[in-house]
């Protein structure tokens, strides 16, 4: 393949990230549409109908936990994360860590590999 | 909430058509709130714009209606840690005070069970009969977990159902699925069940299961046809309307009726006896496969009755709309 990376391979890297910092962005409560626009500040743009069925899933998981707020203009459902969710949290964060950690080794891995096939073929 | 407007109860009018009833309250709720919030925020960047501009510009970033309910009811894709977790935590609990309190009973020397069927006493031996009653009340335990987390909604969204038993998505791919199915299960009990259920004797194979329960087969063909009903309906674009509806309403009775009726026959296995097995060694086999058979369609009636009770709710939710 040629050009610029397949659309759909990033979406589908971005898709498991996004939950992993989803999750990090509900250490404190957070309504929906606050937390899409949160994500979009952090370079993770999300529409919300990709986001919701996320928020839905782990709330239906009990990794979060949700409550009405209906004193302002409009009702807001607010998601926090729960102790299992927290568990959760830790426990993607390690995965997260391993996954990074073994492909920075493949990088360095294949770079070394390069550099070694370089200096052979020079004079 | 705000008025209605058209392209917002558009969407929710069609979303809830697609979710499970169990869901649609909840979803509708969240949904509207993340339509109303995206469209105060268009309108605080572009005071210009009109309400109903600014939430048709909401509805349009959450997608389709089609999509969105997909999203909602699929599998979920990241690990369902906790919803394993609290499964597994809770039946080891069930299974370990089930187990303490038969013991218990055993030790006590209790001669009749307190719970016919579920609390009783173990057997002291032989040991295979033993092994069995621990098996048993390991199987009725993880069946009846199954059932809580599923029918009262404790599933948290990561205990799959069997296909039979979940009102499948109201696709052409899914009726299909659905039909082909339904085919194989009419082929095997129509066709090949003595076959499948049966133990060599000599050169024949002779079936284990008990007349009386064979007899009732064919009336599970009128549960199958209901279903069948169902998807050809799907398939002719008539998917989540009120005649499909009913006939999966129908299905889901049939089905549950079939069942219970099958779990209260005085015999579903008659092991035949012959110069390999013996007597004592058939009733343990009899006892062994009566009490799978039981466990299998007890749950399986109680599935097909929340599918029931589903169905027929969204039936009269689809009779009011028209």
């Amino acid at each position: 393949m040629t050009g610029g990376v397949d659309p759909k391979f990033e979406a589908e890297l971005r898709r498991g990230v996004v939950q992993v910092v989803a999750l990090l962005h509900l250490e404190s409560p957070r309504y929906g549409y606050d937390l899409v626009r949160l994500l979009g500040e952090a370079g993770f743009a999300i529409e919300e109908g990709t986001l919701y069925p996320i928020l839905r899933r782990f709330e239906k998981q009990g990794v979060l936990s949700s409550r009405w707020d209906t004193d302002g203009a409009r009702p807001r459902k607010y998601y926090e994360l729960s102790a299992d969710g927290r568990e959760l949290k830790d426990a993607m964060l390690k995965a997260w860590d391993a996954v990074r950690e073994a492909t920075e080794e493949a990088i360095r891995q294949a770079a070394a590999a390069s550099d070694g096939a370089a200096s052979e073929s020079s004079p | 909430m705000t008025t209605g407007d058209p392209s917002r109860e558009e969407f929710l009018a069609r979303l809830e058509d697609l979710l499970p009833t169990g869901e649609i309250a909840r979803v509708r709720a969240d949904v509207e709130s993340l339509i109303l919030d995206r469209a105060a925020d268009e309108r605080d960047r572009d005071p210009e714009l009109g309400q109903e501009e600014a939430e048709r510009r909401a509805v349009r970033a959450l997608g389709t209606p089609e999509a969105l309910a997909e999203e909602l009811v699929s599998e979920p894709l990241t690990i369902g840690l906790a919803t394993q977790r609290s499964f597994v935590r809770l039946l080891a609990a069930v299974f370990a005070c089930h187990l303490l309190l038969s013991i218990a009973l055993t030790v006590a020397g209790s001669r009749t069970a307190p719970i016919p069927g579920l609390l009783g006493p173990l057997p002291r031996e032989p040991f295979a009969a033993v092994l069995l009653s621990v098996l048993t009340i390991f199987l009725i335990d993880a069946g009846a977990m199954l059932v809580l987390f599923v029918a009262l909604g404790r599933s948290r969204g990561g205990a799959p159902l069997p296909g039979l038993f979940r009102p499948a998505r109201w696709t052409r791919r899914g009726a299909v699925e659905g039909l082909v199915l339904i085919a194989l299960l009419a082929v095997l009990f129509n066709v090949f069940l003595e076959n499948i259920f049966s133990v060599k004797q000599g050169d024949l194979l002779e079936t284990f299961l008990a007349r009386e329960f064979l007899a009732l087969v064919p009336w599970l063909n009128v549960a199958l046809a209901f279903f069948a009903a169902r998807h050809i309906l799907t398939l002719l674009g008539r998917g989540g309307g009120s005649a499909s509806l009913f006939a999966d309403a129908l299905g889901a009775l049939a089905g549950s009726a079939w069942l219970i009726t099958a779990s209260t026959r005085a015999e579903i296995v008659q092991m035949p006896t012959g110069h390999k097995l013996g007597q004592e060694a058939a009733d343990v086999l009899d006892h062994l496969l009566e009490s799978v058979f039981l466990i299998v369609f007890v749950v399986g009636a109680l599935l097909l009755i929340v599918r029931f009770v589903r169905s027929g709710i969204a039936w009269r939710r689809s009779l009011r709309r028209r």
